[in-house]
């Protein structure tokens, strides 16, 4: 049988995390070449941080040109990347072979979902090797047909096999490497677990084998929390996996609850808006504590994990500020002191040393960065009239965050903390707003109105060439994956 | 020895299977879909939408099939086959909320309906004028003040009354901006009404940004009633 190569492929993918599709955006020519012409006015110099002049020059050129700096920036055509094709027979039950549980079924269904999600595998259709008899195959090497397999046009052969023996399942995994017609070392032993843990050990193993291809580890089956449709027309605090199951509602008082973000010691922070005034509460241990007690309001809570520290949002009859203070709503520390703008939507950097925030100042809302300790503020954006909700990736490179553009549409851009560089995630399909990134840096979670009116919640790759939904229910707002 | 074993049974049980799926794999994909359809227990009413969408997809990969266009049939079956799950899951997390909309009476349910998707609603006092927004602005404009003007004079009728100033936003924006951007409206209502002479201890303003609609569309004319602020007694 012919061999090919699909190291390259692996290659290409290794690089993925560290954004090896991160090219600049860029339109059409005629955009393209306003663009460059704009970008050679406002270079600023080599090695230096885009500084206010050279980006205000980029303005300027812009406005005069007649165009909006931001309908410059669009997203960078292509497709998606390259995709190793790979097969997922339904797992066989050892011994009698009978699913009766449906396990079997369930654990291939999560796996190729998974993989599909992910971007980084082409999962064939189960159909399209209906023809290779997966069932004289076991785990081990000899039995595999790697001729059948190469023929369906698989690249990788996933095997999952199970035995059930009194309440407890036992997992066991093989991946295969068809071109090379080779065992792929996939560091995952044998499981034996409940069997309703049978999504958990399918997401681990995928994780595992993202993490093969990758050198990182994939982060499927963690958590995304977020605000939903309540009872008696009040809004609710949820969270599900990064599959849209295993759904869970936190039992909080009645009221409109938002903003929420994942606190101390497996906690829920959020916003309560209540007619008393809005207030940050924590939810941990199934009790509610109110963090906050600002006569004018407090809300959009951001924890650090790395010093236990949050940030948020503050008024006391006035404008927004940036507050900081410890876990247990103590140590309330005012970060910024404008009057006159708004401050709101604190992100921390990872090492919990800066912070990314949104300000009016300048007269719109754009994306500032400040030290933890107040000193350095600095402005990020300056292109664009309605940048907002700032999400610092776990990196430390990029920054999230929702734009308008002239046509009051919003979409989701990312900017490059050190370059100033933008980068523009979605367009044309409804408003996408309020990015949070995937622990892993790979990921963004977010909310957008391409399939109705109400919000659902997407998944896109750090450069939005792979977009996929996570869950087809309406009115899910704010999502926040687990750090 | 194991090996043996494993392979003997599963010739046995799977090349049925196969045989099967090799001729007609939409059909099969189909009876799936349809058979996950028929297991989503109340989804159809606790989270019709998304069971609504399954419905659709399900009706497409037959449409797809009877085209003989099988490569859509399977993607559309199972689409329909993961939206059902999907919706049966919704339904089972709805099921207190939609248990207590369906025993309401034909009358309770279409404000039900309406709540659904707005907020709580506050008891509205008609001796009060909405205070009305233009789009992302927090200044006042000539019939915004003589509305507010208004407002003042019945507040001074009723000097024992106090008021919450209940800020909002429409839909267009992100959820914490548009939170501070109703505050400022809300504040901006106020001063405008301590200068006119009413004890600035009378009002608190409370911003609810946008989450509580007073008009679920998406016209223009629906987002120029959503910017708005409201005197609620308290």
């Amino acid at each position: 049988m012919m061999k090919r190569t699909w190291a390259y492929i692996v290659g290409v993918l290794a690089l993925l995390p560290s954004g090896v599709y991160a090219q600049p955006a860029s339109g059409d020519k005629g955009s393209k070449a306003a663009l460059s012409a704009l970008e050679a006015a406002g270079k600023p110099a080599e090695g230096a941080p885009a500084g206010e002049a050279g980006q205000t020059a980029i303005n300027d050129q812009a406005i005069a040109l007649g165009v909006d700096p931001l309908s410059l920036i669009t997203v960078t055509p292509g497709g998606p990347p390259v995709r190793i094709p790979i097969a997922v027979p339904d797992s066989m039950k050892i011994g009698d072979n009978i699913d009766e549980a449906g396990l079997g079924r369930t654990l291939a269904e999560v796996i190729r979902n998974d993989l599909t999600m992910s971007g980084l595998f082409e999962v064939l259709p189960v159909e399209t090797y209906a023809l290779v008899d997966a069932s004289k195959e076991g785990v081990t090497q000899s039995t595999i047909q790697f001729d059948s397999w190469y023929n369906v046009g698989a690249s990788v052969l996933v095997k999952a096999h199970y035995k059930v023996t009194h309440d407890k399942a036992d997992f066991e995994f093989a991946v295969f490497n068809i071109d090379s017609a080779a065992p792929v070392p996939i560091a995952m032993g044998k499981r034996h677990v409940n069997p309703g843990n049978v999504r958990a050990v399918a997401h681990e193993f995928v994780n595992k084998l993202i993490g093969f291809f990758t050198g990182t580890d994939g982060v499927f089956g963690t958590r995304i929390l977020f605000a939903a449709r309540g009872k008696n027309n009040f809004r609710t605090i949820r969270s599900f996996e990064t599959d849209g199951f295993g759904g869970t509602t936190y039992d909080l008082p009645e009221a409109i609850n938002a903003m929420p973000e994942w606190g101390p010691k497996g906690g829920v922070l959020f916003t309560q808006l209540m007619t008393k005034g809005d207030n940050i509460m924590l939810y941990a241990d199934k009790e509610l504590k109110q963090l906050t007690d600002f006569e004018g309001w407090a809300s959009g809570a951001d924890y650090c994990p790395r010093s236990g520290k949050i940030a948020f949002t503050g008024a006391r009859e006035q404008n927004g500020n940036i507050y900081i203070m410890d876990a247990d709503g103590s140590n309330l520390v005012q970060l910024t002191d404008m009057p006159d703008s708004i401050q709101t939507s604190p992100s921390w950097a990872p090492d919990c040393k800066r912070l990314a925030f949104v300000s009016s100042t300048s007269g719109k809302p754009q994306i500032y960065i400040i030290n933890a300790d107040g000193t350095g503020m600095r402005r990020l954006t300056w292109v664009g009239n309605y940048n907002t909700t700032p999400d610092w990736s776990p990196k430390g490179d990029l920054i999230a965050f929702t734009a308008r553009d002239e046509r009051n549409v919003f979409d989701i851009f990312t900017i490059n903390v050190n370059t100033g560089e933008v980068m523009r995630l979605t367009q044309d399909q409804g408003h996408n707003r309020e990015p949070s990134w995937s622990p892993d840096g790979r990921y963004l979670v977010f909310e957008s109105t391409r399939d109705g009116k109400q919000p659902r919640l997407y998944l896109m790759n750090q450069d939005g060439r792979w977009q996929t939904r996570i869950s087809a229910t309406p009115g899910l707002k704010t999502p926040v994956w687990h750090p | 020895m194991k090996k043996i074993l494993i392979s003997l049974g599963l010739v046995l049980s799977v090349s049925f299977a196969m045989g099967c799926a090799s001729q007609e794999p939409a059909t099969d994909l189909l009876k799936d879909a349809a058979a996950a359809m028929a297991n989503t227990g109340n989804a159809k009413e606790c989270a019709a939408e998304t069971y609504a969408l399954a419905q659709n997809a399900l009706k497409e990969a037959q449409a797809a099939q009877e085209a003989g266009d099988l490569e859509t049939a399977r993607q559309k079956a199972r689409l329909a086959q993961t939206l059902a799950k999907q919706a049966k899951e919704e339904a089972e997390m709805n099921a207190e909320e939609c248990e207590r909309r369906k025993n309401a009476s034909a009358a309770v349910e279409e404000i039900l309906n309406d709540e659904l998707s707005g907020g709580p609603v506050f008891v509205r006092d008609d001796s009060f004028k909405v205070i009305y927004f233009d789009f992302d602005e927090s200044f006042l404009s000539s019939s915004a003040v003589q509305d507010l003007q208004s407002n003042v004079a019945v507040l001074k009728a009723k000097p024992e009354m106090n008021v919450i100033l209940a800020a909002h936003t429409d839909d267009r924006g992100t959820t914490e901006y548009n939170l501070a951007l109703s505050q400022r409206r809300g504040d901006a209502v106020k001063a405008h009404a301590v200068s006119l002479g009413v004890d600035a201890s009378r009002m608190s303003v409370v911003p609810y940004g946008k989450e509580m609609p007073a008009s679920h569309g998406t016209r223009e004319q629906d987002y120029a009633l959503n910017r708005r602020v409201e005197f609620v007694p308290r």
